[in-house]
Order: structure tokens, then C-alpha cells, then sequence
């Protein structure tokens, strides 16, 4: 054992540092692309930000692209466990629960990432290899929510699409808030955000259970 | 042709006139005309592409197979050509939202028939809507039109909210999640062929429809 943990340790202490280098990338290239936008970024900008040596910026990323594919993993990887730990998309007290808790941290993640909206979007329209990451995590996003919402009890020939619009919703949302300047607390947004998602999808729904929150009781 | 805002100070160079002016008063040429088209439908493309920051006047003349210089002859920069698209983009989208408010908002066939306009028309907009809504040092005259635009949209979408719907759910809210996921999934929808549009406008339909229906008439 003694022999083996100078090695263990040495690798982990490599690792580490090695993580906090990517990781001091990663925030100086945010940093960047949130000033800049994407196509006008240059990974000169984000080397310099960083305070690195352009070797080291090449040693954890081939380029400009696969930095910010990194960035659009880490917000996937954030949203991703959010949609898994939801319960079913009920009309009822426990369905407006979860879908308050979800839509509380979702704009949570936005507001954090609402620098990047517009080099998101040219980034997705301009280099294939972000557009595949971020197709393919808005899939596993969309594939969750439409599972929660069949088994929540709605029903659809394309729960998938309905999905795909409440995502829309959810994502544009802090943006056009912050736009209109929309007075209200997150908590009290995200209350009424579900509320509404409810209403949209159950119209039929004893609306005292689902909208008035006559029935939600300490869950408010 | 395009009807611009009377107060704009926007020059079109090509025959030294100033758009704005009644068109009588015009001497652009319908080559010069032609010509104006096929940079604007160039700017279009490359903002899409590359977004407003990193798009430069050579891409622009590149894509419209133009020289240089003769981009200059019709316009000062990328600015202006930008304000250009903007303003039209604008008069089309109070256009559309005239018929919004035509919208029996608890009709699903009604939502339909808009939004089947909505889409197919946004489809050549939503670029410049998003160079123009995220732009970090966003001009005047942009300001003011995306403030104008929204409005129009939030006045609208708000004039469907029942009072027995404000009662129980934030109106701000109910309009900002309206507008959000109209705008987003048509943007997204723009950018994904794959993303079947009568499916996608009869979701929105049934989602909008059924979320509007909540008033007087629903027993609870």
C-alpha cells in the first residue's frame, strides 16, 4: 500500500491541476464569448483572459469550437439531472410541485449562463460540431420531459413535440423577462410559470387543484 | 418594397436618396433596387451564420458575389444594413401581430391558421430578431424597434388573459411565457428542417388554446 500511494497521489494531484487549468480555461473562454460573441472570439482573446501559455490552451483544446462544445456539455450536464429528477407531470398539487422545482433551477441555470445566449446561438448555426452536442442534449432533454408528461397522464400523439415547446418556453423565457424588465421574484416566476405550463396542458383539470393551489396547501 | 419608418435616418446610397421619403421622390433604379436586395439577403445569411459581431462587409459581398467596393455603394457598414433588415423585419411583424390580435385566443383553429403565417414568415426574421434582441451594445433606433416590436406582442398576447386567468396566474408571466415559446420554437424550427411544421403549429395550437380557455365558462 505504502509503495502504491505516492503514485495514487501524484496522479491525483496532476489531475487536479490539470482540471483547474481546463477550468481556468473554460471561465476565461465564457468570459470571452459572452464579450465578444462567438465568430468574432478568437482563442487570442481567451489565452490572453486565461493568462496561459498558448500550448496549454492546446493542450486541453484543439480549438475554438471544441472549447465552447465543452461550455454547452457543462450547461447539459447541469439541465440533464434537473428533467431526470422530475416525477410524473400530473394536474395536481404533486405534478405543480415538481414542475415549480424544476422551472426554480432551470432559470436559475439560465440567469448563469444569460451572457451566452447570442454566442450560443451562432455557435449552434455555424459549427457542426456544436450543433451535434446541443442537438443531442436538447434530444435527452426533450426525451425526459415528454416521459414525465406520459406518465403524468397527457396524452398525445407527440408528447415529444409538446415537450420541445414547453423547453422552448422555459429557455427563451429569462431572456425576454430581463428584456421587459418583468417585476417579480424567481420563486414567484417559477410558481406561476408552472401554473400556467398546468394549465396549458391540463385545460380540463379541476382548475382549484391546479390553479388556485386550494389544494397544494404547505407545498407553496 | 420595403415601407420604412418615416423618422428613420437611414440613407440608401445608390442614387443618393434617403429612404424615408415618400416613393415618388426616389431615383433609385430597379437595377439599384435589385442590387440592395441581394446585399440585404446577403446580410441576412452571414448575421445567421456568423451573427452580427462576427460578420464582416467581405463575407456580406462574398456571399452576394459582389466586390468590395460595391458593397459601399450601398451602404456606409454592416450598421446600416442591419437597420435596414431590422425595419423590414419590423413592418412584417407588426403586420403579423395585427392578425394576432385577430386570434380567438381558446380556438385552436384560430391559433392555427396564425401560426402556420407566423412560422413560414419567421423563418426569414429570426436572425435578425436575435442579432437585434441580444446584440451587447444595442443602438438606438434597435432599441427602440425591439421595444416597440415586444410591446405590440405583450399588448396583445395580454388582451387575452381573462380576468378569471389573472386572478390565479401573474399576467407579466403568463405573456412573457407566451411570447417565448412562440418566438423560440420558431426560431429553433427555422433552423431544423427536420422539425415537422404542422406538427409542431398544432401543438402550439392545442398548448395556447387550451391554456387560454380558462374564464368564465370553465366550470371548476
Amino acid at each position: 500500500v505504502s509503495a502504491e500511494l505516492p503514485a495514487a497521489n501524484g496522479r491525483t494531484r496532476g489531475s487536479a491541476r490539470r482540471d483547474a487549468t481546463r477550468r481556468t480555461l473554460l471561465d476565461s473562454a465564457a468570459g470571452v464569448f459572452a464579450e465578444r460573441g462567438y465568430a468574432a472570439a478568437t482563442i487570442e482573446d481567451i489565452i490572453r483572459a486565461s493568462g496561459l501559455a498558448r500550448a496549454t490552451f492546446y493542450n486541453h483544446f484543439r480549438g475554438k469550437a471544441e472549447v465552447f462544445e465543452a461550455i454547452a456539455g457543462e450547461h447539459a450536464k447541469r439541465t440533464v439531472p434537473l428533467a431526470e429528477g422530475m416525477g410524473p407531470i400530473t394536474p395536481d398539487a404533486a405534478g405543480l410541485a415538481t414542475l415549480r422545482a424544476f422551472i426554480r433551477e432551470f432559470l436559475e441555470l439560465s440567469v448563469a449562463y444569460a451572457g451566452l445566449n447570442a454566442a450560443f446561438v451562432e455557435a449552434d448555426r455555424s459549427e457542426a460540431i456544436v450543433a451535434q452536442t446541443t442537438t443531442r442534449d436538447m434530444g435527452r432533454l426533450n426525451r425526459i420531459l415528454a416521459r414525465h408528461l406520459r406518465e403524468g397522464g397527457f396524452e398525445t400523439a407527440h408528447a415529444n413535440f409538446t415537450a420541445l415547446a414547453l423547453i422552448a418556453m422555459f429557455d427563451r423565457f429569462e431572456g425576454l423577462a430581463r428584456i421587459g424588465e418583468i417585476d417579480i421574484t424567481w420563486d414567484a416566476t417559477a410558481d406561476a410559470l408552472a401554473r400556467w405550463t398546468l394549465t396549458m396542458l391540463y385545460p380540463n383539470a379541476d382548475a382549484r387543484t391546479l390553479v388556485d393551489g386550494a389544494s397544494v396547501g404547505g407545498a407553496v | 418594397m420595403t415601407t420604412i419608418d418615416p423618422q428613420s435616418s437611414i440613407r440608401w446610397r445608390a442614387g443618393r436618396v434617403t429612404l424615408g421619403r415618400p416613393a415618388a421622390q426616389r431615383v433609385l433604379r430597379p437595377e439599384g433596387e435589385d442590387m440592395a436586395r441581394r446585399l440585404l439577403a446577403a446580410g441576412r445569411a452571414v448575421f445567421d451564420r456568423r451573427g452580427f459581431d462576427g460578420a464582416r462587409v467581405d463575407d456580406i459581398a462574398a456571399e452576394a458575389a459582389v466586390s468590395h467596393g460595391t458593397f459601399y455603394l450601398y451602404f456606409h457598414n454592416k450598421e446600416e444594413l442591419l437597420h435596414l433588415l431590422a425595419l423590414e423585419c419590423a413592418e412584417d411583424l407588426r403586420g403579423l401581430l395585427r392578425e394576432l390580435a385577430g386570434v380567438q385566443p381558446a380556438d385552436i383553429a384560430s391559433w392555427t391558421a396564425w401560426l402556420h403565417t407566423f412560422v413560414s414568415r419567421y423563418r426569414a426574421h429570426g436572425a435578425v430578431v436575435r442579432v437585434w434582441l441580444e446584440r451587447r451594445d444595442p443602438d438606438p433606433l434597435m432599441q427602440a424597434l425591439g421595444d416597440e416590436i415586444l410591446g405590440r406582442f405583450a399588448t396583445v398576447v395580454d388582451g387575452f388573459i381573462t380576468p378569471e386567468l389573472a386572478e390565479r396566474i401573474n399576467r407579466d408571466v403568463i405573456t412573457v411565457a407566451v411570447i417565448s415559446m412562440i418566438e423560440n420554437l420558431c426560431f429553433w424550427q427555422a433552423g431544423h428542417e427536420e422539425l415537422d411544421e404542422r406538427i409542431l403549429v398544432e401543438t402550439l395550437a392545442q398548448l395556447l388554446s387550451g391554456g387560454f380557455s380558462v374564464g368564465p365558462g370553465v366550470s371548476v
